[in-house]
């Protein structure tokens, strides 16, 4: 056997499979960059105030719970699944954490609607963990169950009535600001390095890739399959629910619907960023950079006057496209 | 030794469909070498051969499923020109292919006419003749006796049920040949005797009928004629009563491959670390004993032969824990092991890499230190489940290069890997695992190069040198002898017979396969 020979040939066939393998994914993701650009680029030189300071601010305070639901699914879509309750959790978690806090003053009770809020989260994830790993109900079908579930708790606690919070100090979290940014962009980009850190750098973190890649491989090779799974849906809960408290500070109430109708974006956001629907691929980044882009064009059309009717039809058709260019990415035919 | 006997059938002298010196390459490989066969009316030709021998390509040309490279296909003296399902039936060619291809969610009525449903007015746009349609399906079903109503869906109705209708549907267009690829796989022994009348009595009508099978049994019940496959080219043709079994096994037997040279290690002469006894991965079926008992021993290689479905597989899965088996126990390192699931299998140092290495093995959005790593993570994780980057790293490129993968780096996806590259990344984990005791391969060279597949013996014979106990199986003969220190032949779900190595031979390994 001529060993030079071989060796190159060896070489050079890897390297072809390698490049056509990342050019189409990566071109994808580049679509996304420059119609970003072209969008942001001519709004910034026709309308200054675009990129000011206070203007990127209220970007971000925008965005801040709808980055924290797009983190969760994030999570939930790279296992190989899909959570459709985490608007109805958004309500859900507002209403606890109103509940919590009537009568109730001081910054000891804020903390611990907070918790609260945060815990009816869990426990809406933990039920779509047990749904879809123990039971093996479709994450779509488990997931649109406790929608209506978690909707309905919302009603029955609140009993329908949307519960007005006077806690100072809980209402301060949404007003209060350090340096000028205020704290829900702090928690956002604080989620966002744990989520970060801990899906590229932690046992935890590659389970989810693997049981999202290949669940049978992953199996094959004694992961322990359900307990990713039941992990990826309560990251996903607790963060909705943590989405929730901070909307409730927002909007200084609990309503059981404030949430509904946020599954559309959670779900978009990733995709836009790369998240392969089908799980496996794509990097807690994107569903950051999905929500960047959905607040800044709802920002946009705002500052330019468009009705907000048109912004959902103008979402709905990115979104689309983002997911045009995922199936492209990976090849994969939806007949 | 092969023997090619020109015959005519007694009455029927013209031949229905001929192969006129068909061949048929896959890129660089040769599947069919100058294929020249007659099929006759009113007889039933069994072909057989080994796995990949090329059967099933040769009816799909017959059936027009695939086009031949060279040669053409000859009906009633003329040359095909169009290869396509359409023409195959046109010229009355029918085919029923090993995977089922009927619509679930259907009666069995829509799914016999599917295709030539029968309407009131406009062929498409028309209104379906419903109830004529049932009453023929019905008419198709009970000439064939078995208990299905024509307005049962398919996925009310059980596997072989659904195999008989494929034949019903195949039948029902009235074939002059009706080519049958595996059809006894799925039946049961009283099915196959009950598909066996159906046969007779379409090739009584004059139907001329192929079917391939692994099993002797089937061949001496059924064929009037048979043609054994070699490599691509017919080995043997003669009608059943001039030939002894002996003389299909020679024509079966004798694939060329590389011969190598292994020099096995010595067998440890301690007990078996894997022993399972009164084992049973299937349900045991009439008058047939399916319980069966093995073992093997620290450093020694046992290959398992046996056809494909013969439950080599089944076997494997079900020790590593993905199956449960019907019966039996399962001993490792002399206790009983009763919670199999594969974390369990790995915790105790057994570990299983399967045959379909893309779709049950490698994570393919992974990289490959990733997953070479990935069932020992635990070992690589600090406190908070930190990987440790730098160190998962170093021993995945340690692993990959003493079973010298070719690859750019441990950051690369695995996807980008060759075939023989990739098994070896997954053989890379009994490497990285704590304490392997058991190596349990399933076809570890399936599709993968000479070169390779070389690489990959050395490395077996070197993990069975410190002192691994290694199960490989193989459906390629000629490699499990140059490997194994013994054979263990499945068939019909048990091991029916067991070899040592100096008293390995091809043909007893093949008779005991086919249960000739």
């Amino acid at each position: 056997m001529s060993t030079a020979h071989t060796e190159t040939a060896a070489r050079s066939r890897p390297q072809k499979t390698f490049s056509a393998l990342f050019s189409r994914a990566r071109l994808a993701s580049l679509v996304v960059w420059i119609a970003f650009a072209c969008y942001v680029v001519p709004l910034a030189i026709v309308e200054p105030q675009f990129i000011s300071f206070y203007n990127i601010i209220s970007i971000l305070m925008l965005i801040s719970v709808y980055a924290l639901i797009g983190f969760g699914e994030g999570v939930v879509v790279l296992s190989g699944g899909i959570d459709l309750s985490v608007g109805s959790v958004v309500g859900l978690a507002g209403v606890v954490a109103a509940l919590i806090m009537q009568g109730n003053t001081g910054i000891g009770w804020a903390l611990i609607a907070i918790v609260g809020g945060v815990f009816a989260g869990i426990v809406i994830g933990m039920l779509n963990g047990i749904a879809v790993a123990l039971l093996n109900i479709p994450a779509f079908v488990a997931t649109l169950g406790t929608l209506s579930i978690a909707l309905g708790f919302g009603y029955v606690l609140s009993n329908g009535q949307q519960i007005s919070i006077n806690n100072m100090a809980f209402l301060d979290i949404s007003v209060y600001s350090w340096f000028g940014i205020p704290i829900p962009i702090y928690i956002m980009f604080a989620v966002f390095l744990l989520l970060w850190l801990t899906l590229s750098r932690t046992r935890l973190g590659r389970y989810v890739y693997a049981v999202g890649g290949n669940i049978q491989a992953a199996f094959v090779a004694g992961l322990p399959i359900r307990r990713v799974l039941i992990s990826a849906f309560v990251i996903s809960g607790a963060l909705s629910g943590l989405a929730g408290v901070l909307l409730a500070s927002q909007i200084t109430a609990g309503i059981a619907t404030t949430g509904t109708g946020y599954e559309l974006i959670a779900i978009a956001a990733p995709v836009i960023g790369g998240i392969s629907l089908a799980g496996g691929r794509g990097s807690i980044a994107g569903a950051l950079f999905g929500v960047i882009l959905l607040g800044t064009i709802d920002n946009g059309l705002t500052i330019l006057n468009v009705s907000p009717f048109y912004q959902h039809i103008i979402s709905g058709f990115i979104i689309i496209l983002a997911v045009y260019l995922d199936t492209v990415a990976n090849r994969r035919k939806l007949v | 030794m092969a023997k090619n006997v020109e015959y005519k059938s007694s009455d029927a002298a013209v031949a229905v469909v001929e192969y006129r010196d068909i061949s048929k390459r896959f890129g660089t490989s040769v599947v069919l070498d100058e294929i020249n066969l007659s099929l006759y009316p009113g007889r039933v030709m069994a072909l057989m051969g080994e796995n990949g021998a090329g059967k099933s390509t040769m009816l799909s040309i017959l059936a027009g499923l695939l086009a031949p490279s060279q040669g053409a296909i000859v009906v009633d003296g003329e040359e095909i020109t169009e290869y396509s399902p359409s023409a195959g039936q046109a010229s009355g060619i029918e085919i029923v292919t090993q995977e089922l291809s009927l619509v679930p969610h259907l009666t069995v009525a829509n799914n016999i006419f599917l295709g030539r449903e029968l309407t009131q007015g406009a062929r498409t746009g028309g209104f379906l003749k419903s109830s004529r349609m049932t009453q023929e399906a019905q008419a198709a079903i009970d000439e064939f006796d078995i208990p299905i109503a024509a307005d049962d869906r398919i996925e009310q109705i059980s596997l072989s049920y659904a195999q008989i209708v494929e034949i019903i549907r195949a039948w029902h267009r009235r074939p002059r040949v009706l080519l049958l690829d595996e059809p006894t796989s799925s039946l049961t022994r009283n099915e196959t005797r009950h598909l066996f009348e159906i046969v007779r009595r379409l090739r009584d009508a004059g139907t001329s009928v192929v079917f391939t099978t692994h099993k002797m049994d089937e061949v001496e019940q059924m064929a009037d004629d048979i043609a054994v496959l070699r490599d691509g080219k017919i080995t043997l043709t003669a009608p059943i009563e001039r030939l002894s079994s002996n003389e299909i096994i020679s024509a079966m037997v004798g694939r060329e491959l590389a011969e190598q040279q292994l020099d096995l290690p010595p067998i440890k002469e301690t007990d078996p670390v894997l022993s399972v006894s009164n084992y049973a991965t299937r349900q045991t079926s009439e008058g047939h004993e399916g319980v069966f008992d093995f073992s093997v021993r620290p450093g020694e290689i046992v290959g398992l032969a046996g056809i494909a479905g013969s439950g080599r597989t089944a076997f494997f899965k079900s020790v590593y824990g993905l199956h449960t088996a019907r019966t039996g126990d399962v001993k490792l390192a002399r206790q009983p092991y009763t919670k199999r699931s594969p974390s369990n299998s790995l915790k105790r140092g057994l570990i299983y890499i399967p045959e379909n290495r893309k779709e049950a093995g490698l994570v393919l959005s992974l990289d490959i230190a990733q997953n070479t790593i990935l069932s020992n993570l635990a070992r690589f994780t600090g406190p908070g489940g930190w990987i440790r980057r730098g160190q998962e790293e170093n021993v995945s490129r340690e692993a990959l290069e003493s079973l010298h993968t070719k690859y750019f780096g441990a950051r690369t996806p695995v996807a980008a890997l060759s075939g023989g590259n990739q098994q070896k990344a997954m053989v890379a984990r009994c490497l990285i695992a704590d304490d392997p005791q058991v190596l349990l391969l399933d076809e570890p060279t399936r599709g993968i190069d000479v070169g390779a597949k070389a690489d990959i013996y050395a490395i077996i014979v070197d993990l069975a040198r410190h002192g691994i106990a290694i199960v490989v199986s193989s459906s390629e003969l000629p490699e499990l002898m140059t490997l194994s220190h013994r054979i263990a032949v499945f068939r019909d779900g048990a091991i029916c017979q067991s070899l040592e190595r100096d008293a390995f031979d091809e043909k007893e390994i093949v008779r005991a396969a086919i249960g000739a």
